[in-house]
């Protein structure tokens, strides 16, 4: 409670003075006042995973306009995307500034498990937790959604389903056959990367309590247990690919909806029950572009909600402990959690398809059975487990993931000899060797990488060169000759970009192993110059009509192309449809100094 | 001049700001600036701790008066405090419990440490322990077990609720309680545990330890669902999914789930057979600078226990204990805790 006191009063009277004669504060020498965006202020910088970017966004404008003040200094808050397991790998490392952005006072992934993730990480190494009890800020369970005809197939909604009705989908020979439905062929699931996403590291939790038959107290005998290793295996085997993001699963749906095709790509995906409730509003992503207009599915998402319990994203508002958090921002951070929790604030979280934290605030609309999802669903919550569990699930994990087969195929062209920029003296291919070889260690042993590079040939017409350095094998064994081929790489001269990709692409396929994730990474930095012009534009559509006509054979044997762009004058929006074609997603490098982390965001589909 | 003209008018404001609250000041108005768990102890000034069931209590007496600081803690924290060997709480006086204050008295004394509360010399407001639980839910097992109780509740913690008269969809019976360590609810609800085990309040520690039926019973009760910080808001954040049935003290519980979205009957208050409740009392910490301003605090401490929806108590109603509470004696509650920490080990 404040108290008054003569002093504060003179500070009252001090600042209206000021306000009524010369404008709003303290006037600089230049006449104008002074910032309000920081200067004056006790500034609280967010983290938050991206889903709530807009949301927090808008509440701390609003907040800022309540003139609270802590110690009689205002407070600007300031939230900033970043990926939850981005962030605790960041928190983990000590914060890097130059690399991560704004070191948090506040950190609020999508779930509480990142909590736990991050101390048990800093625990291995010798340091104290920086995180403890985050207060709940706005709730979304874990759903594995699936198209609503394939949900009724299996009895949905009058029969309960969960992971072990997935579990024996994706084991089953016959597929979609034994539900009366031939023509949809395997089952397949979407399930992002547990190490990035947090609807993966619920979904990973999740299988791995319903393989146990409990809610509560995962333990590490659990997971040696014979039966836990093979229910992992056997779900894992369904993934089509991983990744960072729910959101590609979404986006490629959405597509293969408009084509007609949504019961081919993906059978089911572990995802936020938000994003179901976004799919059928036409709005995958849950973010609307300038110009973009909702486009609703000709089938819509069910949400079912794992009889053997699920999880919930919390959205917890972790203050970060940290010796970069004064007792000021700490107080201030208090004072904005407070704020978010008001019903009025709570009921902005409903209209971005979230359950409120904030149990005053009724549940409602959109969270309605139209759009796919139940208001009186879950009815079972499972426990997060501890963070030496969590650690050893991830760890698992690593070994259980379904296994790859990827073609990396690099641009040599001359512009890759090109300076980097950014007063770095190395050029783009020398950071993007480097973040190749860092990429290396994402993969498993067993994982079967080979190396392509292609340019063109000066002294033959510029002909185009691709060039196997290294075929498919598994990378275990290869890894120091995969490095060494990727080191001694040079900048040569031109970018037969779309024989690449056709011949790449075709390739694999040939080779292509049910067992595994079939695919291409293709970095390049340029648009397609193979010497000839005048048959740029029928070659790149007959790449995509090839990519696509081969990919919409879901049926068959799917083969995802991964581009990166790499640098400003990739052609991003070529890029862009090979992925759409091939229901995989395009990786946006345009600043060359980010190729480290975007590798690893293509990895992480593997 | 602009900036001239500002800085005459600016002065001349203060230096009247200064006047006036001078006058303000002499003519009686509040002049200690004690934040809350500030130093405090000035004469007439109170510190009063507070155990965390009390909150809206607290605060509200915190905001009547200037002359009260309140330190609102979890009662495990206060308790860890006073029953250190170089205990010195902040406190003058302790709002708090009635058992708590013999617990810390026992524990003490086992540690041959000298008394630090005083003995309540009154009960100032009860009210009923409870337990919060969906209706659905409440309805099945009362037709199971003829009447909700907490041996009801232990008896078939963890079994399917298609067997308890309820939907297989609803998973198994999560039946939870505030951890007795850290929480003042929680160290009366393992005592009304045992009540409705043994039917009455005069069961020993040799009972406990002794009737393994008993030991198996509060097994079930705190360990196949583990409890939370906060089982309560847990239960009304996270509705069905998260726990069935939760105990709770009845005035603490109802003003919460009248503002909640579970105003209108979603959510059902049940007070369990036999009956017990947690009574409150205001104890002075022996030696400290304001002590004696707890026993003047009495009238304000109660008048606001009853606004906050704590039933008033008959002034002839005496010191608290067993015989009114219908919980069992202090030591018994210790012992429940110590086994409740074997149980969740």
């Amino acid at each position: 409670m404040t108290k008054r006191s003569g002093v504060l009063a003179a500070f009252v009277a001090f600042a209206t003075a000021a306000a009524c004669v010369g404008g709003g504060g303290d006037e600089g020498a230049d006449g104008t006042i002074a910032s309000q965006t920081g200067g004056n202020c006790i500034v609280v910088d967010i983290a938050t995973s991206p889903e709530k970017i807009d949301l927090l966004t808008e509440l701390a404008r609003d907040f800022q306009g309540t003139g609270t003040e802590v110690n009689g200094s205002c407070i600007q808050v300031r939230p900033s995307r970043k990926s939850s397991g981005g962030a605790m790998a960041a928190l983990a490392k000590g914060w890097d500034e130059a690399v991560d952005g704004p070191r948090p006072v506040v950190w609020s992934p999508a779930s509480s498990a990142w909590g736990a993730v991050l101390n048990q990480r800093l625990e291995s190494q010798g340091k104290p937790a920086l995180v403890g009890e985050g207060e709940p800020f706005m709730l979304t369970p874990l759903v594995i959604a699936m198209p609503r005809p394939m949900a009724e197939a299996l009895g949905w909604p009058d029969k309960a389903l969960g992971w072990s009705d997935i579990l024996s989908l994706a084991s089953s020979n016959r597929g979609w056959a034994d539900f009366g439905h031939p023509e949809w062929g395997q089952f397949r699931l979407g399930k992002t990367n547990p190490n990035y996403s947090t609807s993966g590291l619920s979904a990973l939790i999740a299988q791995t309590y319903a393989s146990t038959g409990k809610t509560s107290g995962l333990s590490a005998e659990d997971l040696l247990r014979p039966e836990t290793e093979a229910y992992a295996r056997g779900v894992e085997s369904a993934v089509v690919h991983y990744g960072d993001t729910t959101l590609t699963f979404l986006n490629n749906w959405a597509r293969a909806d408009r084509r007609g095709t949504a019961l081919l790509y993906v059978s089911a995906a572990a995802v936020e029950e938000k994003s179901v409730i976004d799919y059928n509003a036409g709005n995958p992503d849950g973010v609307l572009d300038p110009g973009e207009q909702p486009q609703k599915p000709r089938v819509p998402l069910v949400a079912i909600y794992p009889k053997e319990g699920t999880l919930y994203s919390d959205n917890p508002f972790f203050v970060v402990d940290a010796d970069w958090v004064s007792e000021d921002e700490k107080a201030a951070a208090a004072a904005f959690s407070e704020f978010v929790q008001r019903p009025e604030n709570q009921e902005k979280v409903l209209r971005f398809g979230f359950r409120p934290g904030n149990p005053d605030v009724a549940i409602g609309a959109p969270i309605v059975a139209a759009n796919g999802v139940d208001p009186t669903q879950p009815q079972t919550l499972l426990d997060v487990p501890t963070p030496r569990i969590m650690d050893a699930l991830l760890t698992r994990w690593d070994l259980q993931r379904k296994e790859a087969r990827v073609l990396m195929v690099i641009d040599v062209s001359g512009s890759m000899g090109d300076a980097a920029g950014g007063g770095s003296r190395e050029t783009k291919l020398d950071l993007a060797k480097r973040a190749a070889i860092n990429a290396l260690d994402l993969f498993k042993d067993t994982d079967e990488v080979g190396l392509r590079v292609f340019t063109t040939d000066p002294n033959a017409g510029n002909t185009p060169v691709i060039r196997d350095l290294l075929p498919i094998e598994p990378i275990g064994p290869n890894k120091e000759r995969v490095r060494r081929e990727i080191d001694a790489l040079f900048p040569v001269a031109g970018t037969p970009l779309y024989d690449v990709a056709q011949q790449s692409f075709a390739d694999v396929l040939s080779g292509y192993r049910a067992d595994r994730i079939n695919a291409v990474v293709l970095l390049t930095d340029g648009r397609n110059d193979d010497g000839r012009r005048d048959d740029d534009e029928t070659q790149r559509t007959t790449l995509i009509t090839t990519l696509r006509q081969a990919t919409d054979g879901e049926t068959g044997r799917p083969v995802r192309v991964f581009p990166i762009a790499y640098g400003q004058e990739a052609d991003l929006d070529t890029l862009r449809q090979v992925a759409e074609a091939t229901n995989a997603a395009v990786y946006d490098a345009g600043n060359p100094a980010s190729i480290d982390a975007v590798f690893t965001s293509v990895i992480s589909n593997f | 001049m602009k900036r001239l003209l500002a800085l005459v008018v600016a002065v001349a404001l203060v230096v009247g700001a200064v006047v006036l609250r001078s006058r303000l000041d002499s003519s009686g108005g509040s002049g200690a600036d004690v934040a809350a768990g500030g130093s405090g102890g000035a004469a007439g000034a109170l510190r009063l701790g507070c155990i965390e069931e009390l909150r809206a209590v607290c605060e509200a007496l915190d905001a009547a008066d200037d002359d009260l600081t309140v330190v609102i803690e979890p009662a495990g924290s206060t308790m860890r405090t006073l029953t250190a060997p170089d205990a010195s709480a902040p406190i003058d006086g302790w709002l708090t419990f009635a058992p708590l204050v013999g617990v810390v008295a026992i524990e003490r004394q086992q540690k041959l440490l000298d008394p630090i509360l005083g003995q309540p010399e009154a009960v100032l407001a009860r009210s009923p322990l409870g337990i919060s639980i969906w209706p659905e839910r409440a309805d099945a097992l009362t037709a199971t077990c003829g009447e909700l109780t907490w041996r009801c509740l232990g008896e078939r913690a963890g079994e399917r609720w298609s067997a308890l008269g309820g939907q297989e969809t609803w998973g198994t019976l999560r039946v939870t309680n505030p951890s007795p360590v850290d929480s003042g609810a929680g160290l009366l609800t393992v005592g009304h545990i045992g009540v409705s085990y043994f039917g009455g309040a005069s069961f020993s520690t040799n009972d406990i330890r002794g009737d393994a039926g008993f030991g198996a019973f509060f097994d079930r009760v705190e360990q196949l669902v583990p409890t939370t910080s906060s089982p309560f808001e847990d239960q009304l954040r996270f509705e069905r999914a998260k726990f069935d049935a939760v105990g709770v003290v009845t005035a603490q519980a109802e003003p919460v789930i009248a503002r909640s979205r579970y105003r209108d009957g979603g959510l059902r208050l049940v007070v369990p057979q036999p009956a017990a409740f947690a009574e409150v009392v205001l104890v002075p910490v022996l030696g400290a600078p304001g002590a004696a301003g707890a026993a003047r605090a009495r009238d304000d401490v109660v008048d606001a226990l009853v606004d906050a929806g704590w039933d008033a108590v008959d002034g002839a109603a005496g010191a608290p204990g067993p015989a009114s509470s219908g919980l069992p004696a202090d030591g018994v509650l210790i012992a429940l805790r110590t086994l409740f920490e074997e149980v969740i080990r």
